[in-house]
């Protein structure tokens, strides 16, 4: 059984090459896959628009999704994913620099099944990161994957 | 119009000589036609003469000291201005006894050329004449004068025995005290006809200047609304001369409608029987709006029945006018200011806003900085000498710092934004466990904790916790170099109101520097003594003042620090 992988959504390309590079470091890098605004997100997970040759292809063990993005909002892409029958269950892990308590509570409303906070010390950040992939990569088993 | 009385008393005056010269010269003459003697005719027409001659002297003097006076009066009858002229000081004293002794003379001159034809009779009563006359015209003096006059030369040169003072018959004794006490009296009589008279224009004279001199309306009606008297002023208003306004009523003054209220209004006043003020709007027939403050009231008779109305009317047209106006210019200054105290508010929230989102936005590029000189740290550590790897260690320490200032600014700024939730809180409860937690993370530290029990607020949960671990961190931290340290949380007071206060030992402050205590990275202890950013107490400010509470900080080096603070509607008590 192939791998599954994670979908990253991250406009931000310096939290980005960050990300990666904690990921790479316990050997998880290989299975990321990255968006960069909530509309690549959204045609990522349905195979729509330049992802169109993943139609029907398997759903991302989890979703790692910022709330602050162009085109479409992390919130928007939540609503989106939950709204659709195959996606409605799809772990979505909010990962954002947003200490608002109403993003935080908007979050779960819309179903994040997780909201991580984007420490500001890299070295926190970075041990953060390496959890976050270790837990949905390793430890959590997802839902189906199609 | 003051010349219509004097034109028709000059009138009067000329009509009323004519008729009486006439009548004396015909009398005089019929009288004289009864004397057969022509040396006695001749006598006695010379006498006649010389008494005319007096008499209208006397009369002349009269008017034309009268005629000026009246000018002066805005309206006068014949009365009045005779009692003008012979008002006391109108004429020198010295004149009116002149004149008392010499028409009392030329009347014993007349007597005495009547006497050879009626048969040496005394004819006392002609000496009245020159009494009641010298009596009205100078008073008690000129009238006694007369009277002496009279009384000694009639006695000396008519009563008999002639040129003698003595008086032989008993029947002349008796004449002759009559006339005497006759003199007398009507001398006693005429003083006070003077004196009233003069007292009553006295009187009169400082209405007058009252009425004419105000710039009030004065007025008097009738019953039926027609004017009795109207002062200048209110001919003013209307447009009139006074003479005009007098026997008109409003209809006649005012257009139909301010007429129909003034004269309904003039009514009810007199049909209450009460004096009362209030304000009147009136346009008058050019078409001005005129506010007046008017006091009405009835005129009463001697019964005591409402026989018109009185009434002063103060113009308060500019008043209300400038009233208005400072009413319409407080409004405005109102409505600017609530204006732009909601333009401030929603510039100040933008700011706000603003501050938020530069220091938010600020996060992404400094875990940039921060983790990027991690990986040159991490991957190439090799090929970076001593120096490399120490300016590597500033950049991350300066990364550090400013997180830590980025979060501190983004918490303040938190204490202002969403809404404040009231509920009762218990301090005591809140102050224990953030000391426990501090005390957990630093188990090495023996550090006094005392919390009172029973602390209450009233405020939101989440911010007043601040206050707490913000207070307490500081104490914290301020007293690691003490063996003994001590913090305290206790109830207090500020300027008299329950508060709650959290005590230390430690390093303290000096007051000379307590300006600085709550601004924003304002520190009072250099970074090498105590670590920290100086954005904790301004966060504990703003959130006491979003309460609407007060808070101090007072402290000595050395000796430690107390800061209190206030929470409206926060009962701050210890149960036993």
């Amino acid at each position: 059984m192939k791998a599954r992988s994670i979908l990253l959504v991250e406009d931000n390309h310096q939290d980005e090459m960050l990300i990666l590079r904690v990921l790479k470091k316990i050997n998880l890098a290989n299975v990321v896959d990255v968006a960069r605004d909530g509309q690549q997100a959204v045609d990522y997970l349905f195979g729509e628009g330049e992802f169109a040759h993943r139609a029907g292809a398997d759903l991302p063990a989890a979703v790692l999704l910022d709330i602050g993005l162009p085109r479409l909002s992390g919130l928007e892409v939540l609503a989106r994913v939950r709204a659709h029958p195959r996606t409605r269950v799809l772990p979505v892990v909010i990962l954002t620099s947003s200490d608002e308590e109403k993003d935080r509570l908007k979050s779960y409303q819309s179903g994040a099944n997780s909201f991580v906070r984007k420490p500001l010390d890299f070295a926190e950040f970075a041990e953060t990161v390496a959890r976050l992939g270790v837990y949905w990569l390793a430890t959590n088993e997802p839902p189906p994957a199609r | 119009m003051s010349a219509d009385p004097r034109q028709r008393f000059i009138l009067l005056a000329t009509a009323s000589y004519t008729g009486l010269a006439l009548a004396w010269i015909f009398l005089s003459d019929q009288l004289l036609a009864g004397f057969a003697d022509l040396n006695a005719m001749v006598w006695l027409s010379t006498a006649k003469g010389v008494f005319f001659v007096v008499v209208s002297a006397s009369a002349f003097y009269f008017a034309l000291r009268a005629v000026p006076a009246t000018a002066a009066a805005s309206s006068g009858s014949l009365m009045e201005t005779l009692a003008a002229g012979a008002a006391p000081g109108a004429l020198p004293r010295w004149l009116t006894y002149l004149f008392a002794v010499m028409v009392t003379l030329s009347m014993l001159l007349v007597r005495d050329s009547l006497a050879a034809e009626v048969g040496d009779q005394p004819l006392l009563m002609l000496f009245m004449f020159p009494i009641i006359l010298s009596a009205l015209l100078g008073g008690l003096g000129p009238g006694l004068a007369a009277t002496a006059v009279a009384a000694l030369g009639v006695d000396y040169f008519a009563i008999p025995p002639l040129h003698s003072l003595r008086i032989a018959a008993a029947h002349d004794l008796m004449q002759w005290s009559f006339l005497l006490v006759n003199g007398v009296a009507v001398s006693l009589l005429s003083e006070a006809l003077r004196q009233s008279l003069s007292r009553a224009e006295m009187n009169r004279r400082l209405l007058d200047v009252v009425i004419s001199r105000t710039p009030d309306a004065v007025f008097v009606k009738d019953t039926l609304g027609r004017y009795l008297l109207a002062n200048d002023a209110t001919a003013g208003f209307v447009g009139r001369a006074p003479g005009e306004i007098v026997g008109c009523d409003d209809r006649a003054l005012f257009p139909d409608a301010t007429a129909r209220e003034l004269m309904a209004l003039d009514a009810a006043i007199m049909g209450a029987g009460r004096t009362q003020t209030h304000e009147e709007h009136l346009t008058t027939r050019d078409g001005r709006q005129l506010v007046f403050l008017a006091t009405k009231g009835p005129v009463l008779d001697g019964a005591g029945r409402v026989m018109g109305l009185f009434g002063v009317s103060r113009d308060i047209t500019d008043r209300r006018r400038a009233e208005d106006e400072i009413r319409r210019l407080n409004a405005q200054l109102e409505r600017r200011a609530t204006e732009s105290g909601v333009e401030l508010q929603a510039a100040n929230r933008e700011l706000e806003d603003l501050a938020y989102a530069v220091t938010h936005n600020l996060r992404a590029p400094l875990r940039a900085i921060g983790g990027f000189a991690q990986v040159l740290v991490e991957d190439h550590a090799a090929r970076l000498d001593a120096a490399a790897r120490g300016s590597l260690d500033q950049i991350m320490q300066g990364c550090e710092l400013m997180g830590c200032q980025l979060d501190g600014i983004l918490t303040l700024l938190r204490c202002t934004r969403g809404e404040l939730r009231r509920t009762v809180v218990d301090m005591s409860a809140l102050a224990t466990r953030r000391l426990d937690e501090l005390a957990r993370a630093e188990p090495k530290r023996q550090v006094l904790r005392e919390v009172a029990a029973g602390l209450v607020a009233t405020g939101d949960q989440a911010m007043l916790d601040m206050v707490l671990i913000q207070l307490l961190r500081n104490a914290w931290k301020f007293t690691r170099d003490r063996e003994d340290a001590a913090i305290r949380v206790l109830a207090g007071e500020l300027d008299g109101r329950p508060g709650i206060c959290v005590a230390d030992n430690g390093a303290g402050f000096d007051m000379a520097h307590v300006q600085g205590l709550f601004r924003p990275f304002q520190r009072l202890h250099r970074q090498d003594e105590f670590p920290g950013i100086g954005i904790g107490l301004a966060t504990v400010q703003r959130i006491i003042h979003r309460h609407g509470g007060e808070i101090r900080g007072e402290g000595r080096p050395g000796a430690g620090a107390k800061f209190c603070f206030t929470l409206p509607a926060s009962v701050a008590k210890e149960t036993p």
